[in-house]
């Protein structure tokens, strides 16, 4: 076990350095002088300078590149051409805002996504399946920026029992909570659905009913625990897009998460904060994405046999060589 | 049931397209989906003549008013006619929602393609994109938005970029399969050259979950769309854009409920047609997977 997660550890350390650089490059490209975008346009000449080389402004790509990389080790997320302040404090700040909501959204969602499926999936062309159905395509398909108003139109405006912005306690979480739980639900929804049928025809279900298990027995713990794993792939991947998408229902509902620090640094071009942000987000996905991987393996033990088919295989080649 | 009554009209001779069509046509939902779509598309492309009012035109008289016979969807804060304006915005959605598509379907399909049928390159193509693809989608638009500006024909590259992976994945998986088939090992052998092979026996046989796929992506990068119009990175003002009329309408949301509630559902309307008919697509053009 202890050599699976090390090895997806090793896995994801490559592919996040990988995604810094590739996000790092990309930032290249913007157009416009950074040492501008800090002073202004009316900036002289000499104040340019003195300001290109407080920030390494002149330093190859490479170099930078290399800087970059160990100002992260060092825990330096380097400084925002706006503020003049370090961005790992406000990042520090502003991600528990941002993770807090994203959680408690999916948590919700997954239970409603799960449950609703569930029953679709079970009782299949039934009216429920089919009301279930329109239900979370519709919420498939409303914009979650759509959805929040509609609920601070009707919860904070019509009958004014919840606070419309802001992010100042248990109250104010509700509504963006409730959002990202009827968006992230539907297609929570639709994967239990189509995975839980796609299970239950199979023959292991036929046999478990043929024994005389109880129906929600069958349904629990041979159907639903097999169709798991596209699950939990859909909630890992929903919670990814969370991290990042956040950022319109935090417009909305004006909480100070890191997708709004993000979108305001777009807004004003200042590139260090977008790099910063952008890798944290990717970081946070690659964590999540690793537990679930680890997850997955708890859930079904074949994957785990798979994966760690190579490695034993060559350690007990290499066990017999040392044995003879 | 429906199925059932579906597979009786299907007679000898007919190809997949024309059965997947029958089967299409039992699902009547589907086919209002698909009705619709098409009514937005014609609204699109005619809105000059169905618009009652200019979209600009603004009308201090009759600001901020209420839905009537007059302004069905009532007026913004400048006057302007919201309905005129919810027309003009179908264009934007529509065009920015097929571009997106074609654009990244080609681009996947291409990259997909030559990543299944030539192994060597299917590594250093298959990790650039996962690194890609394991970028959240905001996260990564916001970064692209940076790069280009924001203006339309930006929005539509750095959407086509995104939707990239999710092509290029499906038909490397849908290729891989068939390179094995035996019609394609037949015409290997009899000597065909590696593009009439892929684009002759190959991609027609791959097409089908590509289909399903563009028609719930169109939806999705819609909805992207808006979602960038919403924050501002997307449509600038003026223009009459579903998401950037939901952004302006925001501070009236206490007043004027209609005001960004309307346009928001128009965007729902041409999305859940898209995500239906892409459901009804799959289960039409694949019967086993019901």
């Amino acid at each position: 076990m202890l050599r699976y997660i090390v090895k997806r550890l090793l896995f994801m350390l490559v592919t996040l350095s990988c995604t810094i650089i590739f996000v790092f490059t990309l930032l290249e490209f913007t157009p416009g002088d950074p040492a501008k975008i800090i002073l202004g346009q009316t900036a002289n000449e000499e104040a340019l300078e003195a300001i290109r080389l407080q920030f390494h402004l002149n330093d190859p790509y490479i170099v930078r590149l290399g800087r970059y990389f160990v100002q992260l080790l060092h825990g330096d997320l380097g400084t925002s051409y706006i503020t003049r302040q370090p961005i790992a404090g406000a990042i520090a700040a502003r991600l528990p805002l941002t993770l807090r909501i994203a959680f408690f959204g999916i948590l919700v969602g997954a239970c409603i996504g799960i449950l609703a499926g569930t029953i679709s999936a079970v009782k299949q062309f039934s009216i429920a399946d089919r009301v279930l159905t329109f239900i979370s395509l519709f919420g498939n398909s409303a914009p979650s920026f759509w959805t929040a108003m509609l609920f601070v139109l009707i919860f904070a405006v019509k009958l004014q029992v919840l606070p419309a912005t802001g992010s100042y306690g248990f109250k104010y979480w509700i509504l963006p909570v409730a959002t990202i739980g009827l968006q992230c639900s539907s297609g929570v929804t639709r994967m239990t659905r189509s995975s839980v049928l796609e299970v239950i025809r199979q023959d292991y279900i036929r046999t478990a009913r043929a024994k005389g298990q109880v129906e929600w027995k069958v349904v629990i713990s041979h159907a639903l625990r097999n169709a798991f794993i596209p699950i939990l792939t859909q909630l890992s991947g929903e919670f990814c897009g969370y991290l990042g998408g956040t950022v319109l229902v935090e417009s909305v509902f004006a909480i100070p998460g890191i997708g709004n620090y993000v979108l305001d640094a777009v807004k004003k071009m200042d590139t260090p904060v977008v790099l910063s942000g952008i890798v944290i987000i990717c970081a946070m996905c690659s964590v999540i994405i690793l537990v679930v991987d680890i997850l997955y393996s708890f859930i079904d033990p074949r994957i785990k046999a798979t994966f760690g088919f190579g490695v034993k295989k060559k350690k007990t080649a290499k066990a017999a060589g040392g044995s003879k | 049931m429906a199925k059932k009554d579906g597979y009786k009209k299907e007679k000898l001779g007919q190809s997949q397209f024309q059965l997947a069509w029958i089967r299409l046509k039992e699902n009547k939902f589907a086919l209002v989906s698909l009705y619709i779509i098409c009514a937005i598309i014609l609204i699109a492309i005619f809105a000059p003549l169905l618009a009652p009012y200019d979209y600009a035109a603004q009308n201090y008289d009759e600001i901020l008013m209420f839905p009537s016979l007059k302004h069905p969807f009532g007026t913004d804060q400048f006057g302007r006619d919201i309905f005129s304006r919810v027309i003009y915005g179908t264009r934007y959605s529509i065009t920015i929602g097929l571009c997106t598509m074609i654009f990244s379907c080609i681009l996947g399909v291409t990259l997909g393609t030559i990543a299944a049928y030539y192994p060597k390159l299917d590594n250093p193509i298959m990790r650039f994109l996962d690194i890609f693809g394991s970028i959240p989608d905001m996260a990564l638009l916001m970064c692209l938005v940076v790069i280009m500006g924001s203006n339309m024909r930006n929005m539509i590259i750095a959407l086509g970029l995104y939707y990239t992976p999710g092509y290029a994945r499906l038909a490397r998986a849908k290729v891989l399969t068939l390179r094995n088939e035996e019609y394609v090992e037949a015409s290997i052998a009899l000597g065909a050259s590696d593009a009439r092979i892929l684009l002759t026996h190959i991609l027609p046989n791959a097409v089908a979950p590509l289909i399903v796929r563009f028609t719930m992506a169109t939806g999705g990068s819609i909805l992207e769309a808006a979602g960038l119009s919403f924050i501002g990175l997307g449509i600038q003002p003026p223009k009459p854009e579903w998401g950037l009329m939901i952004s302006q309408g925001r501070g009236f949301l206490s007043t004027n409920w209609y005001y960004p509630i309307l346009p928001g559902l128009c965007i729902v309307l041409l999305s859940y047609c898209l995500n239906y008919l892409g459901d009804g697509l799959r289960d039409a053009l694949d019967p086993r997977l019901n």
